[in-house]
């Protein structure tokens, strides 16, 4: 029968005929082999029993450009109180600041771009957690003594780049305080006086509110710094202001992203000539992120883009007649309400003279706790001309939000960098930061730029230590309900 | 048998006794999840481990309840191995089938979500609606509007189910069905503010229906409405329970009904302990709560320590101004409580709204009890104008023109007053009063943009 037979088989196979001084087959060692097999696959098996079942998501793993390296840098953000609050709090001499508290980390914008005329570009910033406006001016880097820093202040090692004993400064300008969840500074000379003024867009309250909560604030540059002036108010959140001479009369009017709630929309602001301006709504749209400026009919006037979001998820485009009245096209909808659209921003990506826009897709804030989506990425919607507009989703990124568009190898054509503030960080693989390789207008490489910091809403292109390399700036917005690291404010150096 | 494989087969024994115990505690091969929970504040993280501890591997209800909370909280790989194994273990309810297929949605394997939640929708159960209304969203997400339509019908009278319908239908050229669909929304809920706004683009958009007056007659009604519903579905409210039956917010439910209860003690130490549960983390309501508490506890010095690092933590706003200005006057220092609400009269509320007419009744107390008459008549003016804004964003514009009028007394010089007074003046059809109030407005500032589409809807 056939146990026997299995076992002479077993041991034919495995050709382990051992025999013994009396030249019989020595089948019993056999047999212990085999339970001393069974014994360790059923040790296995119970052990494997055992071991919780591994559940990341399925997001493909990124890998680096094995050409294109940066080094990442922290920008020191310091807290920041207005006097005026520490005195009106101040309890029996007790120092306001004992009260034992840091900032919550709400960066809504970065930009790089050159705000006081020297030629070198500063990071401006809006924070909503210490509701400013600032400007991050790079210094350099200066060589310390790391071992001797540690020993004064343990943190020190944040300060200091990779080699362990060089620090990036940094200085910083206050262009304004007080302003309630600012939410973008743009950077005009709206005065046409030949300095960068700046004009601040302001939610009110980065919370989803419908009231009329938000304002557009002028920064005006004069010699002493900045005079403060309420453009507009009694309007519901503003997300973001541009400009341009929209009526054709030599002065510089500013279009107002409404962002709202369920209600928003795009407001235009008539410059009058004599320092006031008034107030037009174009179009009725909630959820309004961005509204950037571009001649796209090529008609040789300003036109406006604007992303509409709050379940509509439109993009529309506003034709301007030259004269200031403006046509509404929609450029782009989806049935999708839940792609999220995260922002808007104008590029000429293939560089056919036609300028396209970028939209990115991701912001899934309507649950405490977002989970990437296959649709969250970014669209490009390619400009072929008497407003016809291609879209194609160019990016996967879970979560993604900003972006940016620049040459980030140096070839020559335009890349997209995205952040993305609500990937899957459970799994710290996942990337915060990507970029998508422009080969011949395709984009079909995405490459790893960083996994951490998380949690980011904003980036920004430029030049920020004068080498003449494009680096990148990232802001983080930490979503409330969840335990991430704190690092405000993030640089790339290109390497 | 030699003592060596003698003792082999008892080991192999042993080892089977050990996979058949290890089998029934898993109730299978697999083995429980263990998640990934290093993103969550400390309260839900122990409590998400503690019913993983707790799972009866043998429980469907276990499973899918934990399975919930992995959904909740985005851990969708564990949300979905605890749905599967919960329907490996025997048949779900249509209920939990409904919670499956959530947890396949969020997930982004919405084709698989919709053919898990379609017997829910084709059942009489009562979450029926809700699984139309879902497989109608998820169609939508797919892009495909026709059986995205064909369920928000199947929804029926579900306001959430019906916005969405008019915009397929107002996108799909069918505007005089959308109008139809909207305007039963309206007669059902007149406040509704986004039937009121969808009808304005609906009578926008180009075509047999286009007409400029019912848009803008439209347009003007959801200026003064409030019902603000957007896409909620039922989960989004079982993701609410979830996280208030855990952690932190257990502590802060029995903090306010301490409150309620006028216990301030345990309120407070209540709320204390919700604070040590959202560490590393920060909430607001949580520091709006303890301030309330030590306020109602007559600890006004307390209430200052919260609102200071509420001040840090998020900076600045109209409730927190009138709070420590209430704090101040507890302490008796009238002056500090002045310079906090005046604070708060400079910048605007969002979420408390009322919080701007608070400080403005409260500054008209203070200087009524000081014997300034004329500060206190010009802040019950603010109060009054206040509480007419308020009015006319839920819709009581008679309210409103009373409250409006009366503030236009003491504040002539101030065109926002004239402005809603005007555009509540409108809103009834008293087209001359409306001219008038326009005008005074514009006398103010002759670029009020919005005064002179008003004036011109009038003229």
């Amino acid at each position: 029968m056939c146990a026997s037979d299995d076992i002479q088989t077993a041991v034919d196979i495995s050709e382990v005929v051992i025999a013994d001084s009396s030249d019989r087959l020595h089948r019993p060692r056999v047999l212990t082999v085999l339970l001393f097999s069974l014994c360790g696959l059923l040790a296995v098996t119970w052990g494997m029993m055992g071991v919780e079942p591994a559940l990341n998501s399925e997001i493909p793993i990124l890998t680096r450009h094995p050409d294109v390296h940066w080094s990442q840098i922290s920008v020191p953000v310091k807290k920041h109180i207005p006097a005026e609050f520490s005195e009106l709090l101040q309890v029996n001499n007790v120092p306001f600041d004992a009260a034992i508290a840091s900032h919550e980390i709400r960066i809504t914008n970065v930009q790089v771009i050159d705000i006081d005329g020297d030629g070198k570009p500063e990071v401006l910033v809006c924070d909503a957690s210490t509701n400013t406006v600032t400007a991050y001016h790079y210094r350099g880097t200066e060589k310390i003594d790391i071992q001797q820093q540690l020993k004064t202040n343990p943190d020190a090692l944040n300060d200091v780049w990779s080699n362990g004993s060089v620090r990036h400064k940094w200085d910083q300008t206050l262009i304004g305080d007080k302003l309630i969840a600012p939410a973008h500074a743009t950077v005009v000379d709206v005065d046409q006086d030949g300095d960068q003024d700046i004009v601040v867009s302001t939610l009110g309250d980065l919370m989803p509110s419908d009231e009329l909560i938000g304002t557009v604030t002028l920064f005006e540059k004069v010699d002493e710094g900045y005079r403060r002036r309420v453009l507009l108010r009694d309007v519901r959140r503003v997300a973001d202001v541009q400009f341009g001479d929209f009526d054709d009369d030599g002065d510089t009017d500013l279009v107002v992203a409404v962002f709202g709630y369920a209600r928003g929309g795009v407001v235009i602001l008539e410059n009058m000539g004599d320092g006031s301006y008034r107030d037009k709504e174009i179009i009725t749209r909630p959820g309004i992120v961005h509204v950037p400026v571009a001649d796209y009919d090529n008609d040789g006037d300003l036109d406006i883009a604007a992303i509409v979001t709050q379940d509509e998820e439109e993009v529309w485009a506003l034709e301007n007649d030259g004269q200031g009245n403006f046509t509404p096209r929609v450029l782009f909808m989806t049935d999708n309400f839940d792609v999220g659209g995260g922002g808007l921003i104008a590029a000429d990506i293939d560089q056919d003279g036609l300028m396209d826009l970028l939209m990115s897709q991701g912001d899934n804030l309507e649950y405490g706790h977002g989970w990437p989506q296959p649709y969250h990425g970014v669209i490009w919607l390619r400009n072929l001309g008497n407003w016809k507009f291609e879209s194609e989703q160019i990016g996967h990124l879970g979560g993604a939000y900003g972006t940016a568009a620049t040459d980030v190898d140096g070839d020559g054509d335009i890349d997209v960098v995205i952040v993305s503030m609500s990937n899957d960080y459970a799994n710290p693989r996942n990337p915060s930061i990507i970029w998508l390789e422009n080969d011949g207008n395709k984009f079909k490489r995405q490459h790893l730029i960083d996994t951490k910091p998380t949690e980011l809403i904003a980036v920004g292109c430029g030049d920020v230590n004068g080498d003449g390399k494009i680096d990148i700036v990232a802001g983080q917005f930490r979503i409330p309900l969840s335990v991430v690291e704190d690092q405000p404010i993030t640089v790339w150096i290109k390497e | 048998m030699s003592r060596s494989r003698f003792v082999l087969l008892i080991i192999v024994v042993a080892e089977l006794v050990l996979i058949g115990m290890r089998y029934q505690e898993n109730a299978g091969f697999s083995a429980p999840v263990k998640s990934r929970v290093n993103k969550l504040e400390r309260g839900n993280r122990l409590a998400v481990r503690q019913m993983e501890a707790d799972l009866d591997t043998h429980s469907i209800d276990d499973w899918v309840n934990l399975g919930q909370v992995y959904t909740t909280f985005a851990l969708m790989p564990e949300a979905e191995y605890c749905f599967r194994r919960a329907a490996n273990l025997g048949s779900l309810t249509l209920e939990q089938q409904f919670k499956y297929g959530i947890c396949l949605s969020r997930r982004g394997k919405i084709e698989k979500a919709i053919r898990i939640v379609l017997p829910v929708a084709n059942s009489n159960n009562e979450l029926a609606v809700h699984a139309n209304q879902q497989i109608g969203f998820d169609y939508l997400r797919l892009d495909r509007r026709i059986e995205a339509e064909k369920y928000l019908r199947k929804a029926g009278a579900d306001p959430i189910s019906e916005l969405s319908l008019a915009r397929v239908l107002i996108r799909e050229d069918r505007v005089a069905e959308a109008i139809r669909v909207l305007d039963g929304l309206i007669t059902r809920d007149p406040d509704s503010m986004r039937a009121h706004q969808m009808r304005a683009w609906a009578y926008e958009t180009p075509g047999d229906t286009y007409d400029e007056h019912e848009s803008h007659v439209s347009y003007d009604n959801s200026m003064h409405a409030s019902g603000m519903i957007i896409i909620h579905p039922l989960s989004r409210d079982w993701d609410v329970e979830t996280v208030a039956s855990m952690g932190a917010a257990k502590h802060m439910t029995a903090s306010s009904i301490a409150l309620q209860k006028g216990e301030f003690e345990k309120a407070i130490s209540e709320g204390e302990l919700a604070l040590e549960m959202i560490e590393p983390l920060w909430r607001p309501g949580y520091a709006k709560a303890m301030i309330n508490a030590h306020l109602a506890n007559d600890e006004p010095v307390e209430a200052l320590g919260y609102l200071s690092k509420w001040l840090i933590h998020d900076g600045e706003s109209t409730r927190l101004w009138e709070l420590a200005g209430d704090a101040f006057l507890a302490m008796g220092d009238q002056d500090q409580a002045e310079a906090a609400w005046l604070r708060g009269t400079r910048i605007r509320a969002s979420k408390t709204v009322q919080a701007n007419a608070e400080v403005c009744r409260k500054l008209d107390q203070l200087y009524q009890t000081q014997g300034n008459q004329a500060q206190a008549t010009i802040f019950r003016a603010w109060h009054q104008y206040e509480s007419g804004k308020l009015q006319w964003r839920d819709n009581n514009v008679r309210s409103a023109i009373v409250l409006f009028t009366q503030a236009s007394d003491v504040l002539a010089q101030e065109e926002q007053v004239w402005f809603y007074l005007a555009e509540s003046q409108r809103a009834l059809n008293d087209r001359t009063s409306a001219r008038e109030s326009y005008e005074k407005c514009l006398l103010l500032n002759q670029h009020h943009g919005r005064a002179i589409v008003g004036l011109s809807l009038v003229n």
